[in-house]
């Protein structure tokens, strides 16, 4: 290409758009229209490149480790939400076929609060203690270290069929 | 016009309707299945897996140039969008989003992987195939493809991938953004430079030969 010649990007940019100064260029300087020929020649045999047939056996292979996961993250919410409204009203159901009044339900919520109130409190006094006796850190050390474990635990059982595992890398 | 004139104008007749609908199924015909598939229908992703099982498992092939690679990759990309049609829009295409997928765990095994073995380029070679029409008419006959996709397989990833997707696979260029995950408009200027190679490669090639 001799000096005067554009650069190819910018030459085949405007072949795309198919006029230009550069295209009349490439029609008076032999090389550029040689390359141009060349770039033409190569996108028509690349266009006749198709993509191979998967293995035969292709679909089969993802189906049977689709088998193997669990369900969808939205069945299993939708799964638990119809649970807990099943639940819920069986709950509701025994409540009133067992023959409690409104009385007896308010009975039930106070306790669950009493409940609830020690609980809570129950829970600020171990704290507290924990707190007192400088041994918060410790405890949240290893409440991470705990949750690391389980995380990793179920990130190996859940990831078994390692992709690594089944490389074939040179 | 009567109230009712003018009410019944306003409503689509159910021929409008089913117009309409089978215009959203034209373009996105992937919607129904995925719909079934969230609902835990396999069939349903079945159907998604062998409209675009081609594709998926061509553009692995194009990366890692190892036919027992490629099904590996393309199985666990078609499993992770299982595990993860939740988080799939609804709007993009489906063959696409799974696409993007499969490109990145290629590039993962391509990060991982210390050298190519020769053998995968001649296995490659013998893999890929040209259009079963331009076989029938004899455009291109097995010398020059085999020249091409040596070529071919000389270039890096990134520059073999926009070529697979814009001629192998005639994406658009705003689809090949989308998947690779660039601008548009950088995406011609990155066809251009990968062809450029590729015809370099080509010169070398035939000097050699």
């Amino acid at each position: 290409m001799s000096e005067q010649c554009p650069d190819i990007e910018l030459l085949l940019a405007e072949a795309v758009e198919g006029s230009g100064p550069l295209i009349e260029h490439a029609a008076r300087c032999k090389e550029c229209s040689a390359i141009l020929e060349e770039h033409r020649q190569i996108e028509k045999d690349l266009f006749r490149l198709v993509d191979p047939l998967p293995p035969p056996d292709f679909t089969q292979n993802v189906m049977a480790r689709v088998a193997a996961q669990r369900a969808p993250i939205r069945v299993n919410i939708a799964l638990g939400l119809a649970i807990a409204a099943t639940a819920f009203g069986l709950g509701i159901f025994t409540l009133v076929s067992s023959g409690l009044g409104v009385s007896a339900v308010g009975s039930l919520a106070g306790s669950a609060l009493i409940t609830a109130k020690s609980l809570w409190v129950g829970t600020q006094k171990g704290v507290s203690l924990l707190w007192e006796a400088q041994a918060l850190p410790v405890a949240i050390s290893l409440l991470i270290v705990l949750m690391i474990c389980i995380f990793t635990l179920k990130h190996l059982v859940r990831d078994g069929r390692a992709l690594s595992e089944a490389r074939i890398s040179g | 016009m009567t109230t009712t004139a003018f009410a019944d104008s306003l409503i689509p007749s159910s021929i409008a309707i089913q117009s309409m609908l089978a215009d959203e199924a034209k373009s996105q015909p992937w919607r129904a299945d995925v719909i079934a598939a969230r609902r835990g229908d396999q069939s349903a992703f079945a159907s998604l897996v062998r409209s675009i099982q081609r594709a998926i498992y061509g553009l692995c092939l194009r990366l890692l140039r190892s036919e027992a690679e490629a099904s590996e990759v393309a199985q666990e990309a078609f499993l992770r969008a299982y595990q993860h049609l939740d988080r799939y829009d609804e709007n993009r295409p489906f063959d696409l989003w799974v696409m993007a997928i499969a490109r990145n765990l290629c590039l993962d095994l391509l990060r991982r992987r210390t050298r190519m073995r020769s053998e995968d380029v001649d296995e490659m070679r013998e893999t890929l195939p040209s259009g079963a029409k331009s076989q029938e008419q004899g455009a291109i006959d097995r010398e020059e493809r085999l020249s091409l996709e040596s070529a071919l397989s000389t270039l890096s990833a990134e520059d073999r991938e926009v070529l697979a997707l814009y001629y192998v696979q005639k994406r658009t260029t705003k689809e090949i953004a989308q998947v690779i995950g660039v601008a548009p408009g950088t995406i011609m200027a990155r066809l251009f430079r990968a062809r450029e190679k590729l015809r370099k490669q080509m010169i070398v090639g035939k000097e050699l030969a």
